[in-house]
């Protein structure tokens, strides 16, 4: 049982006080001390160990895994949330960046009318943080995959940057054409009074979301392999660590706003004869409702999903902080 | 009534750095002197990740393995650095025992 709670250390750990830490807990334990508080004691210290590496030997090729892999994380959490953001958002009458000057003024007008002003102006943050966070992630993850293109397994998964165009371009025009709510006029529904789309609409919004979901898995297995390559300077890693802080930043106030929503919504209104207060989307014989009150259901994710950038920026901190020595010295 | 029972209030690498005072120890035997010394019950996870800090500080320095078991040592420095924070240390009790009698 210690020998598997052992191995959760990191492996330069394991090398210098690996053997020491396994006798000294059977010593204990023949001592009559409780394995179980033992083992407890010893996840905790394996935590911290991964967390702030002290003792660490000062080798470049350590402390660059060590950046890589937090940047990794502290990027994946946003990639995981984008589904629930885009679910969460399709359906709102309060549009968001991606629709145009028009649409956003428009997304106000009717918030303003119905009194929901706040909720309009979270939406458009939400929106906003979205667009910087995908921006962040293709400009950042390029240079950083470019960066690894020694690597020959890396030098495939170089033009990381191009599997966000298509995802980018598709949501844009999908967004301008208001292809949200094709699904209320061109599926099993009543029409929608503000959808100008025709039958081709419904079709188009599912290849932009098979292209979304692929898009989604190349990039995360994208990621964590450049984490696990070994050729990137320092100076390509510094440039990832900032990735990392405006994915993180993005995903904490994103994850307020979402949470101000769920504190502000509840409220329902009518806006030309439509109800906004929920969205069908009719698939077949299947109906997904996006209700305006779930906020809820984006804001959880959300706040979970920020925690796990933060804690891999104060990690990146620390691990860039000592990689800049070598840098340097060199 | 012991120092545990007041909580965090115990120091693992001050503790660490006093026990080492008295000669160098393995882990088994840090653990041990620190019960005896200070009623603080130290765990392995905990221990090491004070002996990789003060390690890395260079407050102790560890010795050639004797057995299944490897022995710390404190430095120069770790002596230097101890003696410092144990005389604010005692200081500290001094006016705080002063004004408790006086109150």
């Amino acid at each position: 049982m210690f020998d598997r709670v052992i191995a959760l250390y990191p492996r330069w750990w394991r090398d210098v006080y690996g053997s020491e830490v396994r006798h000294l807990t059977e010593d204990l334990v023949a001592d009559g001390q409780s394995a179980r508080r033992l083992t407890v004691n010893l996840v905790s210290g394996a935590v911290r160990a991964r967390l702030w590496a002290r003792g660490m030997p000062m080798r470049p090729d350590l402390w660059a895994v060590r950046s890589r892999l937090s940047i990794a994380l502290a990027t994946l959490p946003w990639l995981a949330v984008l589904p629930f953001l885009a679910a969460g958002l399709h359906g709102s009458t309060a549009y968001i960046l991606f629709h145009g000057p028009d649409s956003l003024r428009r997304a106000h007008a009717v918030a303003d009318e119905t009194g929901m002003s706040a909720l309009g102006y979270l939406y458009d943050v939400l929106g906003y943080g979205m667009t910087v966070g995908m921006v962040a992630a293709v400009v950042g993850w390029g240079a950083l995959s470019q960066a690894a293109a020694r690597s020959r397994r890396a030098r495939r998964l170089v033009n990381v940057p191009l599997y966000f165009l298509p995802l980018v371009v598709g949501l844009y025009v999908g967004r301008v054409s208001e292809l949200d709510r094709a699904w209320t006029s061109h599926g099993v529904g009543p029409p929608v009074p503000l959808n100008p789309n025709g039958p081709w609409a419904g079709p188009l919004l599912v290849a932009l979301w098979i292209v979304f979901v692929m898009a989604l898995v190349a990039t995360s297995v994208a990621l964590l392999t450049v984490a696990r390559d070994q050729e990137i300077p320092p100076r390509a890693i510094k440039r990832g660590r900032q990735v990392a802080t405006v994915v993180a930043l993005a995903l904490c106030c994103m994850a307020v706003c979402a949470i101000a929503g769920a504190a502000l919504s509840g409220s329902h209104g009518v806006v030309q004869g439509v109800s906004y207060s929920s969205v069908t989307f009719h698939i077949r014989t299947a109906s997904v409702t996006v209700r305006r009150y779930d906020w809820l259901a984006l804001s959880a994710p959300l706040a979970v999903a920020a925690t796990v950038p933060i804690a891999g920026w104060f990690v990146s901190r620390h691990a860039v902080r000592n990689l800049s020595t070598f840098f340097f010295r060199f | 009534m012991g120092i545990a029972r007041l909580g965090r209030t115990h120091d693992a690498s001050l503790l660490v750095l006093t026990s080492l005072t008295g000669g160098p120890k393995h882990g088994y035997g840090l653990i041990q002197d620190i019960r005896e010394m200070a009623d603080v019950s130290l765990g392995p996870g905990t221990l090491y990740g004070v002996l990789a800090r003060l390690e890395e500080e260079g407050l102790i320095q560890s010795l050639a393995p004797s057995g299944r078991r490897r022995p710390y040592c404190i430095t120069a420095k770790g002596s230097a650095v101890l003696r410092e924070r144990l005389q604010v240390a005692a200081v500290m009790a001094r006016v705080g025992l002063r004004r408790l009698g006086a109150t």
